[in-house]
């Protein structure tokens, strides 16, 4: 008995993406690496938030801070 | 400089500082624990898995059960920071970081559960060369990466601002290191608003981004099981089940650790009956829906009666595992009703005969005497002229009744104990869910197709890393916690600045005629006056 | 293209286990101790087994019982489980359709002996080991190919195994034939257990030659397989008795 996949070359080629050893560590490398580079993207984004020229600082979200957003 | 709310200061950044013996006496044996732990690995990896009481046909056991148990740990993180995050629930602010302290910690040891079950840990890095994505392996590989990188990065960001906090506030007798660990991670913060509005944007995405990764992990960790064939596996219900499964026993977790941190942090300031409450809902919604998916998985294979799944089914009902099973199933149930049966009771329950303590004192008596006849089977004095089958139900019978009243008993007795019941029965919980892994797994690789059914027994090795891992996970969440404040420091404030925001806007009463033009858009009809 | 197969008439089988231990001596399969045994740590690539071999089925009571046999090499089979469930593809189905197993590879997570319904694969719960006059008679036969380690040569302990319709023969027979400057034969193949099955029970052959004894014996009314119904298409082809 054999198993019937129809002669697609779009089959063919999604069998040697899931089969092919080596391609899943690839993949896992891009995700991994991607979060990581996101990550890091998004600290250095808050990070660089400090230079900016606002004399204020707020140890805690507080009301001034809030209602400030809600004008500008 | 940022400064610290005093009240913050006395209950959530002094601690940190000042260590008492218990806490060096709690490391030392949880260190005790991890060292034999890994004792019993290296004996493991020099002698082979033959250590292990895994054989053939039980090629997965006790590493897999806790595998799986630890990233449904995982799931308490998620759900309380990242989906009561996006649907707005204020309460949550005070237990956010504890949560996602689990979810990063049950993670790691989590995984490591697969490393100890390899057969050859040191070619751990060809999953990443010779990976295959066929294999369900690697969508854990990859779900659990995505998941652990969210998870640790959604424990960091929250912590910027505190960390910031502690560099500015050091009580003045800390050590130096502590100042140079706060000033990197606090990652150059001043707290301007532009740092404040992008911390709250990243916060926000990844809050969105989470729960998809979250559902993902623990479905495919289901598919690892359901995508084989054998019996009992192969079935649809596994992803969701396991999802609903490992959030139950996240909340458990949760509750667990909240109740420790409260009484030994003494915040319960903060840390309310509001949060109990509100977690205990969600709990009892987990619970129903986790009955339901247990009910359904099982009620399949009995109306099926398929010649291999069937066996798989009996002996968790009355076979082998008959006490693993019905142990999780009591669990579950008196946990469901010690959460849910005391926010029936009225107040003034106490008028009623069943809920004086003396009825349920001498119903604890009945019930143990009535058990002592049904385990024993001894002859009940004065009923021997009743038919044996009469008998049979008659003691059953009683003895239902006798635990319910017990049940109402005890259940009233927690309804004022709001964190007592709810820390019972998160433990329950976290037990029965350990159970459940281990009734899913077990009986199926006891009952397989063409091999002997076989008997599965843990040797010492397998308890000594099952407790190394308990320990390892307590551990993380100890030191973790010596470094950085338990209740996030900033959300709770900004809890408390919306709180008093919301205090003063009053809603007027609405008019009398108000309330008629409501009606009537509502299609009801005017009263002709 | 060669499919290779193997056709097992049970009604000429004799339950003699012998090509169990032709198995065992052509493919270096480690002894362990009995109480290894007891717990099903033994290895035997090719077993026979009691049928059924759990209470699945009535069988009678004694003396009106019905007792069966089944021996059971590795069905190599079309949709092999085993193959999909390996992270590393340290097993695969080569060309001619026989499922193999690379020592070098295996990371021993055992996601393959879990997910193979007929229990054909099997892991070295400890390092093989012999008593010292076995060993000095262990194969000396290799297998050339993508695995380094392969078919009879001494596994590792933490890794699995299984039978491989001993491919070391199939390379042997063609390095033979070509060594002669002659065509390759698919008689000049057959595993040890088909070589010495004492009932002659077992056919081996190439199921895309219809001429062959194997594919003809396929054809019988008599032949079903092992649990045809999971969708792993098994190409271990029995007869029925009776």
């Amino acid at each position: 008995m054999h198993l019937d996949y129809p002669d697609n070359p779009l089959i063919e080629f999604l069998y040697w993406l899931i089969n092919t050893p080596g391609l899943g560590g690839i993949m896992a490398s891009v995700v991994g690496g991607g979060i990581l580079l996101a990550v890091g993207a998004t600290l250095r984004w808050i990070s660089k938030g400090g230079q900016a020229l606002e004399p204020e600082e707020f140890a805690y979200p507080t009301p001034a801070l809030h209602s400030h957003e809600d004008t500008g | 400089m940022l400064k610290a709310d005093q009240k913050d200061k006395d209950k959530l950044i002094k601690p940190l500082f000042e260590t008492g013996r218990t806490y060096w006496v709690t490391i030392a044996i949880l260190l005790a624990i991890i060292g034999w732990a890994l004792y019993m690995y290296y004996r493991q990896l020099t002698l082979g898995m033959k250590v292990t009481g895994m054989q053939r046909p039980v090629y997965w056991g006790v590493y897999m059960v806790n595998f799986i148990f630890f990233i449904g740990i995982s799931h308490a993180g998620t759900l309380i920071s990242a989906i009561l995050r996006v649907t707005g629930a204020e309460w949550r602010r005070p237990i956010t970081r504890v949560a996602e302290a689990i979810t990063a910690f049950a993670l790691i040891v989590g995984s490591l559960q697969i490393i100890i079950d390899m057969g050859r840990p040191d070619r751990l890095l060809s999953v990443i060369l010779n990976g295959r994505l066929q294999s369900p392996i690697l969508w854990d590989v990859l779900s659990v990466t995505a998941y652990f990188l969210g998870s640790i990065t959604y424990l960091y960001l929250p912590v910027i601002p505190d960390a910031a906090l502690l560099r500015d506030n050091l009580p003045p007798y800390s050590p130096a290191w502590r100042k140079r660990l706060y000033s990197i991670m606090a990652l150059g913060w001043r707290g301007n608003r532009t740092q404040w509005i992008r911390l709250e944007k990243a916060i926000a995405v990844m809050a969105v981004l989470i729960i998809p990764i979250a559902v993902s992990v623990h479905t495919i960790i289901s598919w690892i099981l359901a995508t084989t064939v054998q019996p009992g596996w192969h079935s649809t219900i596994f992803g969701p089940y396991f999802v609903v499964g490992a959030i139950f026993s996240g909340i458990g977790a949760l509750f667990i650790a909240m109740t420790i941190v409260r009484w030994k942090l003494k915040l319960e300031e903060y840390i309310t009956e509001k949060q109990y409450n509100n977690l205990g809902l969600i709990f009892i919604t987990m619970s129903a829906v986790w009955m339901y998916f247990t009910y359904a998985e099982h009620m399949i294979i009995t109306a099926g009666q398929e010649v291999y799944e069937f066996p798989v089914l009996t002996s968790k009902l009355w076979g082998d595992y008959a006490v693993s099973f019905w142990v999780m199933v009591a669990l579950m149930v008196v946990s469901f009703w010690i959460m849910v049966i005391p926010r029936l009771i009225s107040k003034t329950a106490k008028r009623f005969l069943v809920f004086q303590p003396r009825f349920t004192t001498g119903a604890v008596l009945l019930a143990v005497v009535t058990g002592y006849y049904l385990v024993t089977d001894s002859t009940i004095p004065g009923l021997s002229g009743i038919n044996p089958e009469t008998l049979f139900f008659l003691v059953r019978g009683s003895l239902l009744v006798e635990l319910l009243f017990v049940g109402l008993g005890v259940a009233k007795w927690f309804k004022t104990r709001l964190v007592a019941a709810t820390t019972v029965a998160g433990v329950m919980v976290v037990i029965g869910m350990w159970l459940e892994r281990w009734n899913i797994i077990i009986p199926t690789m006891t009952h397989p197709y063409l091999v002997s059914w076989a008997e599965y027994h843990p040797t010492i090795t397998e308890v000594a890393l099952t407790a190394g891992s308990v320990a390892l996970f307590i551990f993380m969440f100890l030191v973790f916690f010596k470094l950085f404040p338990i209740i996030s420091i900033w959300e709770v404030a900004e809890g408390r600045v919306i709180d008093a925001e919301r205090a003063k806007v009053t809603i007027p009463m609405p008019e009398a005629s108000g309330i008629k033009e409501r009606l009537r858009g509502k299609g009801i009809r005017k009263a002709r006056g | 293209m060669t499919n290779w197969s193997m056709v097992v008439d049970l009604d000429k089988c004799v339950a003699c286990q012998g090509c169990s231990i032709a198995c065992r001596f052509e493919n270096n399969t480690p002894v362990v101790s009995p109480e290894e045994a007891a717990l099903g740590r033994s290895i035997l690539w090719n077993d026979v087994l009691p049928m059924p071999i759990n209470p699945t089925e009535d069988i009678g009571e004694y003396p009106h019982s019905r007792r069966r046999y089944l021996t059971r090499p590795c069905m190599h089979c079309e949709n092999p489980p085993c193959v999909k469930v390996c992270p590393v593809q340290a097993t695969y189905r080569d060309e001619e359709g026989i499922v193999r197993q690379n020592y070098d590879r295996c990371i021993g997570c055992r996601f393959c002996t879990v997910a193979c319904p007929y229990g054909v694969r099997y892991f070295n719960w400890e390092t093989p080991s012999w008593s010292p006059e076995m060993a000095r008679h262990l194969s000396p036969e290799r297998v050339v190919g993508q695995g380094s380690l392969e078919g009879p040569a001494v596994r590792p302990k933490g890794v699995v195994e299984k039978c491989t319709f001993c491919i070391h023969r199939l390379q042997k027979a063609r390095a033979r034939a070509e060594s002669e400057e002659r065509e390759f034969r698919a008689e000049e193949y057959t595993p040890a257990c088909v070589q010495t099955c004492t009932a002659k029970a077992r056919f081996f052959g190439d199921m895309d030659d219809v001429t062959a004894t194997a594919s003809i014996l396929a054809s019988s009314p008599r032949a079903f397989r092992v649990l045809e119904d999971v969708g792993t298409h098994p190409k271990v082809i029995y007869l029925q008795e009776g």
